[in-house]
């Protein structure tokens, strides 16, 4: 088995090198993209382990090249501290998995062995399918089964990525902070501007500690309400519904973020919106993650909360004068970890499943929730509640 | 770990396996590529170069994590994360407590040069 080493350190190829070696494979490096792109050209590899961030190349560059020679080679991101940005975008090219920097070599085999069983079990399945004269129905199931296998890998990386993301940040931050008090202890003077400067350090990690900690609980609570709620097994607690009072309540809690924000607030709900059958909390959670990301993606002009009785739907929808999403981008927000900072073509902002969740809470009442943009001029998005289906459930 | 040593080396270890002659290679091998890279790191900070800044800081970041140098690497991932942020000032401030974690760590490597 031939397996292609990418990596700029030279102590990482040493090692991913020697060690595969020593379990029987034959390794060839590469320290950069460009001479990875050479190599795979000329020689047949069995997998790649390709380093995500180096000079010239970098990781996602060599992996849309490789892939466009060879669509099925099993590739295995090597990353020293990945974000979720990047490691879904080589997920959907096509990587297997990632494994983190310093890279513990016996993970890393385990992993590469995995890789290439797949890759070995998809091309025996692929040749059976040739075998029996491309039958239709063996295809179909064989693309059903790799898009549930790339939904499953994608998932599972990004959940496994964005929890050992801020751990690694509260093990790193939290050690520095012991590292400085420890050394402070002995010399400590109040008068002393160093002495202070260090205290401040401190406090900033502390904060850093403390948000990077509320983000894991959050992303946690996130992860077990969407597999609740996709599984069946969410609790729901449906009775008589006024959402004029939920929406009031939402735009209370909401109202004073916004001033803060120096963003004017209208909030406008029609007198006579019935009652309806549905669960208060999980509105809740609708209304205000529509807000939380108004709020986030506005920075001047207008954030707008308004409900509205049409036929025999409830309209609720917030609107902003945000910086919008691209077209291109306004089917993915539904989707899990597909974020607005992605979609923006920005700087990530939260986990990507707050949307997707408010999706199943409007499915549950019956009702959808759509979006519709303009990059620079800002978004609305529109719960529907069907009003009859609604007093149903 | 006693509270002077720089290089954790359980934690190296913990990367390779238990490969004792494997760290004492890359201990070798970090040696010699460790002070071009940290003169190219002065250099990149000097001219105010943000995207070799992080990426020279990154690489120093990863070999010594993988040595088990955590104040070194410490100090690196700040250097690196001020550079993506576009804090040049924050990083060349960082870089004095760069220096001198890595002052330690060669000084170790060099007093323990014999048992490589």
């Amino acid at each position: 088995m031939k397996i292609l080493v990418v990596d700029d350190d030279e102590m990482v190829r040493f090692v991913l090198t020697e060690k595969l070696a020593e379990s029987g494979f034959s390794a060839t490096a590469a320290c950069d993209g460009r001479s990875a792109v050479e190599l795979f050209h000329n020689t047949l590899f069995d997998a790649v382990l390709l380093d995500l961030k180096m000079p010239g190349m970098d990781g996602i560059e060599t992996l849309r090249e490789l892939r466009k020679h060879d669509p099925d080679i099993p590739v295995i991101m090597v990353t020293a501290f990945g974000d979720i940005a990047t490691a879904v975008e080589a997920i959907k090219l096509g990587a297997y998995d990632f494994v983190e920097k310093p890279p513990q070599v016996s993970r890393i085999m385990l992993t590469l062995k995995r890789a290439i069983e797949k890759a070995t079990l998809e091309r025996k399945v692929r040749d059976l399918g040739k075998s029996v004269e491309e039958s239709a129905a063996l295809k179909q199931a064989y693309q059903k089964l790799r898009e549930l296998d790339q939904a499953k890998n994608t998932f599972l990386s990004s959940v496994s990525h964005e929890l050992r993301t801020p751990l690694t940040s509260i093990v790193g931050y939290a050690d520095v902070s012991r590292k400085k008090i420890m050394k402070l202890i002995p010399e400590f003077s109040p008068d002393n501007p160093k002495n202070i400067k260090i205290l401040h350090q401190v406090e900033a990690n502390l904060e850093f500690l403390i948000s990077e900690s509320e983000r894991l609980t959050g992303l946690i609570e996130s992860i077990l309400d969407l597999t609740a709620m996709e599984a069946g097994t969410a609790e729901w607690k449906w009775e008589p519904l006024s959402l004029s009072q939920v929406i009031e309540n939402a735009a209370a809690d909401y109202s004073q973020k916004l001033k803060g924000k120096g963003l004017e607030f209208v909030v406008a709900i029609d007198d006579d919106l019935p009652l309806i059958k549905g669960d208060r909390l999980r509105i809740s959670q609708v209304l205000s993650h529509l807000l939380s990301n108004a709020v986030a993606f506005t920075d001047q002009g207008r954030v707008a909360l308004r409900a509205k009785k049409e036929k025999n739907k409830i309209l609720v929808s917030v609107s902003d004068t945000g910086r919008g999403i691209i077209a291109s981008s306004q089917g993915l927000v539904f989707e899990k970890f597909s974020q607005l900072g992605d979609a923006l073509t920005d700087k990530p902002k939260g986990v990507g499943l707050g949307l997707p969740i408010c999706r199943l809470i409007a499915g549950y009442h019956g009702g959808k929730i759509d979006v519709e943009s303009e990059p620079g001029k800002g978004s609305v998005f529109t719960l529907l509640l069907p009003v009859e289906e609604a007093m149903k459930a | 770990m006693k509270d002077q040593e720089q290089i954790d080396r359980v934690r190296a270890l913990q990367w390779l396996d238990g490969d004792e002659k494997m760290l004492a290679r890359i201990k070798m091998i970090f040696k010699r590529n460790i002070p071009s890279q940290v003169d190219q790191l002065r250099g990149f900070l000097d001219a105010g170069d943000k995207s070799s800044t992080e990426l020279i800081a990154h690489t120093i970041m990863g070999s010594s994590a993988m040595l088990g140098a955590s104040g070194m690497c410490d100090t690196a991932r700040e250097i690196e994360r001020s550079a993506i942020e576009g804090d040049m000032n924050s990083a060349r401030l960082s870089f004095a407590g760069f220096v001198d974690e890595y002052e330690k760590v060669m000084a170790e490597l060099a007093e323990e040069g014999g048992k490589l």
